[in-house]
Order: structure tokens, then sequence, then C-alpha cells
């Protein structure tokens, strides 16, 4: 008979430094992602548009390849801001769909599962802990919305020249404004509500809700008013007024008729009524998340 | 024993799959009243068993039937049965009080009359001080004890509790035994599970030991001791001269094994046989006069069993 | 932990029936809903569209005459056609379509996920009864706090003008009956949605993609053929209102269905589902561990 005596040594090895260790929420993120088959579904019809895009780009530019199809694409589709907002229309609608389908799990799990006093008792500050959070998100929406729309964009200014590219330069700004500010936005919300409301199921319902019922009052204020000023309450609305606005010289007939009669604010307003939208979203988010929960 | 169904409760080849995870598979068991003992490993299937035999999960296949009463009629069947159930999980909001004050006005009493109950099973826990607070706010041996006074309110005939000793001091844990015990009495059903093995054996009339799904023995400890030939029993004697009762036994047919303690001071005998075995020992003591200080069987208890049977598995 | 507990009048336990069941579990569940911040977003809802109208009319005031905010709706008139647009775009819509949501779609979803639906399930009672129960107690939530904020709503609407011409026409018997109207169609629209988000509840582990696909089939029910518009509730809601909506397109409907139609229709459509949801809670186990 042998006794084996085992005795307690700390870890010797080379420790990560702490700056980085929110990266570990990101990539654990991200793995419950890959888990849902709705998530692997979804992101892969996100590619769809833009390669419809970057199809229709190559084939602008290879006068072959038309005499071959027999089509008049050039004339049919003009590559301008109509055509990017075309692009990035349904891109910000699926980055709503993505935020919807993984952004309520986020923080709901540990949160229900007691993990927060775990992830604070040593491993990570709390700024780290949503930073991380926050970054898998954001990862995940930016490579549905401005990621595959940037490359349309690239795709084509390396295939239409100097000029081009030095002409759609608002198109790029939009491209880029409105889907970082949309980012931000699912993010800060996502996040709050996941902290707030503890299923699942429950938390998808408020983030639907916040985007679409302010959207109502907004067109109720409009259809009374005749004015934009109920656009504030709105942000799905602002980002879409965003989109328009800031690419507003390069939109042709179609961009400007999808557009439509409703009025639009400013984009500093614009912009400045987003802003406040995230920041509240982010101050949800940061009076929720505590290590301990105390009950009386 | 009674064969009366009214007072047995009864599974009749009932099987429950969870798609194609298997549950319990094929449970035949008639369950006389007293205090009987659900034991086996995690997940060998005693929630399962206790959910089906209080209506929470369907049987796939079979019949299941609580003192005559159906377990797909849920009005029926929770007048006679109590169910502390596992999930330690609590409606919002709840404090003690409501928490069974509003089951007994489900129950049929009216609003004061349950609220004097409710306090008064609550007393009874020991739970008074805390009836006021949230739920929410208990320790996890409050809130085992809060459940638990839930489910004995209605003073049903059948009891059901899902490790009822989670979680609870040693004081708190032995007032809870005495509590059951008095509750066995009296022709009442208490289905216990539990992993603390020696408050099972202190508890139980009756054990059922379950094993990845399956009843692998039911009965009372010693009748089911009893029936594991292939592990004989084990019993320790001690006299002052043990030698000459030991030449007696050891050419006994019933005796499979013997050995002297290093003291000289008595000795372990296996045996297939117990009562052949008292037998021969009372035999020896008339005709030579021996004094024995003891004869005690050292692995008939449902630790043992349960090493047999489930850990040797 | 002393003496054994005394054994209970049985045969008071057995006496109780199931009106009284149903009025205790109703009362309970009503309790639940009613305290803890659940019931703020139903609330702000039912009173948002009033909130809107209020901030209106005090914005209007605030311009003065002669300013162009002045001309942002006229008379009396045009407040009620305002009113009755942002009643069937918004309150109906939207407000009450997720209201009802909110409250109903957690009816049992919440306890399931709280793991604490089993001390509804170990009750003696029929669980038709947990089902009756939890419908009730939410139609009494939504159902008043939805037809206070319809009534506030249209008061609201007769805040503008001079108050000593507006005020006579808001209690006059038109006046009355038109906001009664408007109440009771937002009780129908909570009486009809409920059932809808109850069942879905109780079947699906995660409604909200049930609950989205039937948004979007609802707002785009004008745009479908005419028998497509009868398989909706907004459909049934938006026939019944008495002021008929002229200038946003979401609140026209083509071909109204009668009055009495609708409000039969919406109720068999209820009980139908009522019925479906007492059958589901009926043959539904409780296996928390797949919930969580």
């Amino acid at each position: 008979m042998a006794v084996y005596e085992r005795r307690y040594e700390p870890y010797q090895g080379p420790r990560r430094p702490v700056g980085g260790r929110a990266w570990v929420i990101s990539r654990f993120a991200w793995d419950d992602f890959a888990r849902s088959r709705l998530f692997l579904a979804s992101l892969v019809a996100g590619a769809f548009v833009p390669t419809l895009g970057l199809l229709v780009v190559y084939l602008h530019h290879n006068a072959q390849a038309l005499d071959v199809l027999n089509l008049p694409i050039s004339e049919l589709i003009r590559i301008d801001g109509s055509f990017f907002y075309l692009l990035l229309w349904p891109q910000h609608w699926l980055a709503l769909w993505m935020a919807l389908v993984v952004g309520p799990g986020l923080i709901t799990r540990d949160l229900t599962g007691v993990a927060l006093p775990l992830y604070f008792s040593r491993p990570l500050s709390r700024r780290s802990y949503l930073f991380g959070k926050a970054a898998a998100l954001m990862a995940l929406l930016s490579a549905v919305t401005w990621l595959p729309v940037l490359l349309v964009w690239l795709f084509q200014a390396s295939l239409g020249g100097r000029s081009w590219a030095g002409d759609s330069l608002d198109i790029l700004t939009s491209i880029m404004v409105s889907s970082l500010a949309w980012i931000l936005l699912l993010t800060s919300l996502s996040l709050a509500i996941s902290a707030w409301v503890r299923w699942t199921p429950v938390a998808r319902l408020f983030i639907l809700g916040l985007v679409s019922v302010p959207s109502a009052f907004a067109m109720a204020v409009y259809g009374i008013t005749d004015r934009p000023w109920g656009l504030v309450f709105a942000p799905m609305l602002l980002v879409r007024d965003l989109r328009f606005s800031l690419m507003e010289d390069s939109l042709s007939q179609i961009g400007t008729a999808m557009r439509g009669g409703f009025p639009s604010l400013s984009a500093p307003w614009t912009l400045a009524a987003l802003g406040l939208w995230t920041a509240l979203g982010f101050l949800a988010l940061m009076s929720r998340v505590k290590a301990l929960d105390v009950v009386r | 024993m009674s064969t009366d169904p009214r007072e047995l409760i009864l599974f009749q080849e009932v099987s429950k799959f969870y798609g194609e995870v298997l549950g319990i598979n094929r449970v035949s068991l008639s369950i006389p009243p007293g205090i009987t003992s659900l034991v086996g490993p995690n997940g060998s299937g005693k929630s399962t068993l206790m959910n089906l035999m209080t209506g929470l999960l369907h049987p796939t296949v079979g019949r299941i039937s609580v003192r005559g009463t159906a377990t797909d009629d849920p009005e029926r069947l929770h007048r006679l049965v109590g169910y502390c159930a596992q999930p330690d999980t609590f409606p919002p909001a709840a404090t003690g009080l409501s928490f069974v004050a509003g089951f007994l006005e489900i129950c049929g009493l009216g609003r004061r009359a349950a609220q004097l109950r409710a306090e008064e099973t609550i007393d009874q826990l020991g739970l008074s001080d805390a009836a006021g607070r949230k739920v929410a706010a208990y320790s996890k041996g409050m809130r085992q004890r809060i459940k638990l006074a839930r489910a004995i309110a209605h003073d049903p005939p059948v009891l059901v509790l899902d490790e009822p000793l989670n979680g609870l001091d040693p004081m708190a844990r032995a007032e809870v035994i005495a509590l059951f015990r008095r509750w066995g009495a009296g022709g009442r059903h208490l289905i216990v599970s539990s992993h603390i093995l020696h408050e099972v054996d202190l508890l139980s009339d009756q054990v059922i030991l379950m094993n990845q799904g399956y009843v692998v023995a039911e009965g009372d400890i010693q009748g089911v001791r009893g029936e594991m030939t292939r592990h004989p029993l084990q019993i320790v004697v001690r006299c002052a001269d043990p030698r000459p009762l030991a030449a007696r036994l050891i050419g006994a047919d019933s005796v499979t094994d013997l050995q002297l303690h290093a003291d000289g001071g008595g000795f372990f005998a296996r045996t297939r046989d117990p009562e052949g075995f008292y037998r021969l020992v009372q035999d020896a003591v008339l005709q030579e006069g021996l004094i024995l200080e003891t004869v005690m069987p050292v692995d008939d208890d449902v630790g043992a069993v349960y090493q047999y049977l489930i850990g040797e598995a | 932990m002393s003496a054994s507990v005394n054994p209970i009048d049985r045969p008071a336990i057995l006496s109780r029936g199931r009106w009284a069941q149903l009025r205790v579990l109703t009362r309970q569940e009503l309790r639940l809903r009613a305290t803890g911040l659940w019931s703020l977003p139903p609330l702000l809802l039912a009173f948002g569209p009033t909130f809107l109208l209020l901030f209106i009319v005090v914005v209007k005031h605030l311009f003065g005459p002669g300013d162009s905010a002045q001309e942002i709706v006229g008379g009396l008139a045009d407040w009620r056609q305002a009113f009755a647009e942002v009643f069937h775009s918004l309150m109906l819509r939207v407000c009450v379509f997720f209201g009802c949501a909110a409250v109903f779609l957690n009816s049992f979803r919440s306890a399931v996920a709280g793991r604490y639906l089993h001390y509804s399930y170990l009750s003696p009672l029929r669980r038709e009864l947990v089902v009756a129960a939890k419908y009730l107690s939410g139609l009494i939530f939504t159902g008043i706090a939805f037809m206070l904020g319809s009534l506030t709503m249209w008061t609201a609407a007769h805040l503008d003008g001079p108050l000593g011409e507006t005020l006579p026409a808001l209690f006059s018997a038109q006046g009355l009956r038109l906001g009664l109207t408007y109440a009771g169609i937002s009780f129908l629209g909570c009486l009809g949605y409920g059932a809808v988000f109850l069942a879905l509840g109780l079947r699906f582990k995660n409604p909200i993609f049930p609950t989205l696909f039937l948004m979007v089939w609802e707002s785009i029910n004008l745009f479908l053929p005419a028998g497509l518009q009868k398989l909706s509730i907004i459909h049934y809601l938006q026939s019944l209102g008495p002021i008929p909506a002229k200038t946003q397109l979401i609140s026209v409907v083509a071909a109204p269905t009668s009055a009495p139609v609708s409000i039969i229709g919406l109720l068999l459509v209820t009980m139908g589902l009522l019925w479906l949801s007492m059958r589901w809670a009926r043959g539904m186990e409780l296996d928390y561990g797949s919930d969580a």
C-alpha cells in the first residue's frame, strides 16, 4: 500500500496579461454563438447580398462577360449611392436579427448561472468582462454590416479607378458611420437588456420592442404634426436617416424614392440622438452588472 | 401486507424515455405505507420516478396509481400527495408565509384559515421568525424547510421528498428525520430519496435501489440483503474463548469463511444462510455454555447493499 | 420543530369548488403581475399614446398663436381624426400588440424559466384552471390598462382648443359613446392577442420567432387579399373603429367586417385558442433541464 501525499502548488506557468483577458470572454462568447445552428445559418445568409454585389461590380467591369451573358447590366444597375444603399439596408436588418439571436444570451446566462461572482472574484474587472462581451457582439455585427459592404466598395474602387473612389467617399462615410452607429447601438441595447432581463426569450421581445415601438411613435408624431422631431425616440429610423443623409449626393432616383417623403433630422442631431440612446444603454448595463446581488 | 390498491403506490411496467435517453425502464413496484427510501447514484432515475409518481411527468409506457388515483388526475392526486421537489426556486417576491398560505387557499381553506394553518406549519419547521421575509433571501436550509412546510401543510397521506435533507445543518437534520418518523407512522406513505446512506438506514422501513433507470432491489433492507446470495453475510462474533465455537461452525455447510481476530477475542464469519448460522451458534451456546459478548452482522445495511449492487455493477 | 403537524380538516379541502379555486389563483397571478418591474412596460405602452397627444397639445400651446406650430392640427374634428389615426396605427398595432406579448408570453414561459411552475402543477386543481387563471389575470391587467389608456387618450384629444367647446363634446352622449367604443376595441384587442400569446408562450420554448412572424403578418395585413386579411386579429379590430381613418394607409381597411361578426369572430378565435392552450397545458411535462 502506498500513500501519495498531494499538496497544493500554485500555478507557475505564463499568465495572460491583464489587458488581454477580455478576449477570453470574447472567444468563449463566439464559441457559444457557433453552437447555434440558427446563428450559423444567419451568418451564411448574410453573405448572400454582398456576394451578389461583388458579382454585379465584376460584371460591370468585365466587357467579355457582359458580351457572353448578353445583359445590359451597366444600363440596368448603376454603381452609385443607391446601389450601396441597397446593399447596406438588408445587412443592417440582418444585424438586428443577429442581435436578436445571440445578444440576449450574452449576459443572461452568466446571471442565471450565478457566474458573475466567479468572474469578478479574481481574474477579471467589470470593465474587461463587459468589454469582452461587447467586443464579441461588435465583431459579429461588423462581419455582417460594414465589412462585406466595404469589401464591395473597395472592389469597385479598384476596378473603377481613383476618380470613382474620390467621388464616392461620401458612400464610404455612410457605410462606415451608419454601420458603426447601428452596431454600437445594438450592442449597448442588447447587452443592457440581456443584463436586466434574465430570460432569453423575453429579452428578445424587449430588443424587438425597443427598436419597433419607438418607430411607431415617431411615425405617429409625424402623422399628426408633419414634423420629424419624433425621430429622436426611434433609433432604427435614426440609423435609416443617417444612411441616407450621409450619401445624399450620390443617390440616384431609386435611392431618393426609397427614402420617401419622410422628413429627417440633420446628421449632427441624428448622431447626437443615437449617441444618447447608446450611452443610456451602456449606463443601464453598468448599473446592473455587479459581482453580488443582495436580496432583502 | 395489504394488496388493496387504495393503500398502495403501484407502478405497472412503467418506462419513461426523454427522446432517446432512458429515464426509467420497465419498473414495476408496489409500495406499501411506511417510509420508503429511494437510493441510487446521480442519474439513476430517482427523480424521474418521483416526478412520475406526482404527475409532473407522464410515463411513456405503463400505468401508475397512487392510493387508487391515476397520476393524470391532478385535482384528486394532489389532495393525496405533498411533494417537495428538487428545484430550489420560488415564485418571485413570495414570502415564506404567502408561499404556504397561497397553496392552502388553493387547497380549499379560507384566507384566514389558510394563514393560520400556514403559520402553524411554518412554526413546526422552526421558521416562524423568517415567515414574513422573501424566500429569495432565505439560506439553503431555510428554503428546504419552507418547501417541506408547503408539502406537508395540507396533511397529505402521501409525502414525496426529493433529497429533503440537502442543505440542512445537523440539528435541523435530526429534527426533520424525527418529523419524518412521526409522519411515516399511522398508515401514511413517505417516499424519500437521499444520498446519505446512514440516514436512509435510520429512517426507512423499506428501500428501493435504483441504477441506470432500473430498480435493482426493493424491500426491507434485511430481506434484500438476505436475497443477495452472491455476497455471503459477514457476522462478527466476540466471546472470551472463540476457538471451540469457531471449530463447530467451520464444519457447517452454511459457513463459507471464518477468520479469527488477531486479539483472540472473536472471529468474522461469512455465511449464505444467516438463520442456519444463528441456529448453530445458539446450539453451541446451549450445549457448551459459552458466554457471547456480541453476535452482529456487519454488512446488512443500505451502505453495504448499495456497494454490492451498485458499486460493483 | 416539535410536534407533528396536526391533521387538517380534510372535508374542508375537498369542498372547495373550481370557481373558488379560479378566483384564488387569479388573485395570486394578478398580484404577481402587478408587482415588480414587469408591470412597467405594458403600462408605458398603454399610456404612451396619451402622453404623446398631451405632449403635442402642450407644445402647440407653448408656441402660441400665429406660429406655424399652431397649424399642426386644426379643430376638434381634426383632433378626433388624429386620435383615430393614432389609435389604429399606434395603440392597436403596436401598443396593444407588444403589451399583450409582454404580459401573456410570459405567463407560462417565465414560470418555466424561473423553475416555479411545478408549484401550480402540484396543487389539487385541474391544469385547465391554471391556464384560465393566467389568462384571466393577464386580461384583467392589460384590459384595464389599455381601456384606461384609450379613454385618457380620447380625453387628451379633446384638450386642444377652447375647452368650453371641446369638453361638452367629450361628455356628450356621442363623445362618451365613441370613447367607450375605443376602450372596448382595446379590450377586444387584449382578449384576442392575449389568447394568441398565451398559446405561443405555452407551445414554444422560444416564442419570439413566432411572435416576429405574427408581427410581420399583422403589419402586412392591409396589403393582403381580402380573404387572407380576415385571418388576423387586427383586421377585426380595425373594422370596429367608428371614426373612419383617411390619411394613413396603415389605418385603412378595404372591406371591413361588420361589428357583430368581428366581435363574435374574435370571441370564437379566443375560445378556440384557450381550448388549445388548455389541452397543451394538460399534456405538458415539467422537465426544467431542457428549459433553462
